[in-house]
């Protein structure tokens, strides 16, 4: 008669493979993700699906303030973007904090408005910043 | 040899209300939880999963897919329409995905492994949600951060579940249903079948 197999917390090796090769993936590409730099990285503001704010960070050294939607903030300042006030209930998007790394985002589900940083050549339009 | 289920809609409706309570409640002490800890944004301990995974194994897919509808339902309650939109498409990818993980690898992977995958596939399915809500794909860059919390969250929840299934069972209220009752995959399930088969064969 076989036994049950006991192991360390009823885990068994596929449990440990599955988990393993889940963690490194996911970390190879968050680590590829995070280790982008560029000096120039373009911040764009969607909301609801049209792009109402774009611009070259690091020219953007003085403080500014872009209200996208009603009881929404985002400011730009110091080569960095960030939601600074929102009207959404859980302020994850606050909490996101001032992003400035390529392909970094800062999102405000309920509002609709993400904040997305593109990595340095993706846009050529040549201006310094366009707001619609 | 599977056990025929001898339930009254009475005694479901018990079992399916005490596992919504039990959602419920992980939810909110999960909430309160992701507050106090410093998780990235859109990290969640994912703790009201045990409960949909719980059922899957033990009452079927269709009492989890119930469950998940009335977590997503709980979630807009709380926190609007965008994030029970959101917790819906999750929790669909997810409870699809445990489904068929249950009843295709039981023998091979525990709840661990079928709670990482869960997870996995949850965040997905939320990914997509907000990328419809925005209007923009952009939010996908966010997923390998997801990922890297599914993995982990996941790994945690389906140990908690490995670990505490003994003893769900053993209070009595789920005993009617067939399924996966047991954590740890069984090499006996076989032997079980060919002792009854060999016994009536005698009894001939």
């Amino acid at each position: 008669m076989k036994k049950q197999r006991n192991s360390f917390l009823h885990i068994t090796k596929y449990d440990i493979i599955i988990l393993a090769a889940v963690l490194f993936i996911s970390t190879v590409f968050t680590g590829i993700r995070s280790f982008r730099k560029g000096r120039l990285v373009t911040a764009t503001v969607i909301c609801n699906g049209n792009t109402v704010y774009s611009a070259v960070l690091s020219d953007k050294n003085e403080e500014t303030s872009i209200t996208p939607k009603d009881g929404v903030t985002i400011t730009v300042k110091d080569g960095r973007i960030g939601f600074t006030e929102s009207s959404c209930k859980t302020h994850e998007c606050v909490k996101c904090g001032m992003i400035s790394k390529p392909h970094e985002t800062a999102v405000c589900l309920p509002n609709k408005i993400i904040i997305v940083l593109s990595a340095p050549g993706n846009t050529s339009d040549g201006y310094d910043a366009v707001v619609y | 040899m599977k056990s025929q289920k001898k339930t009254s809609p009475a005694a479901f409706s018990a079992a399916v209300g005490v596992l919504a309570a039990i959602m419920m409640a992980l939810s909110y002490i999960e909430s309160t939880v992701t507050a106090l800890l410093p998780l990235p944004p859109g990290v969640k301990p994912g703790l009201a999963n045990i409960a949909v995974m719980f059922a899957c194994s033990v009452m079927g897919f269709g009492t989890a897919l119930l469950l998940t509808i009335i977590k997503a339902a709980f979630v807009m309650l709380i926190s609007g329409a965008t994030a029970g939109f959101i917790s819906l498409c999750g929790g669909l990818a997810s409870v699809l995905v445990t489904g068929l993980l249950i009843k295709k690898a039981q023998n091979r992977l525990s709840f661990t492994g079928i709670s990482v995958l869960g997870a996995l596939f949850h965040n997905a399915g939320q990914t997509v949600a907000a990328c419809a809500v925005i209007g923009s794909a952009y939010y996908i860059a966010y997923f390998p951060v997801l990922a890297v919390s599914a993995a982990v969250t996941g790994a945690v929840t389906g140990t908690v579940l490995n670990c505490v299934m003994p003893s769900l069972i053993k209070t009595g209220l789920f005993s009617g249903y067939s399924g996966k009752s047991s954590s740890a995959p069984s090499d006996t399930d076989g032997e079980d079948k060919n002792k009854t088969e060999n016994k009536h064969k005698t009894e001939e």
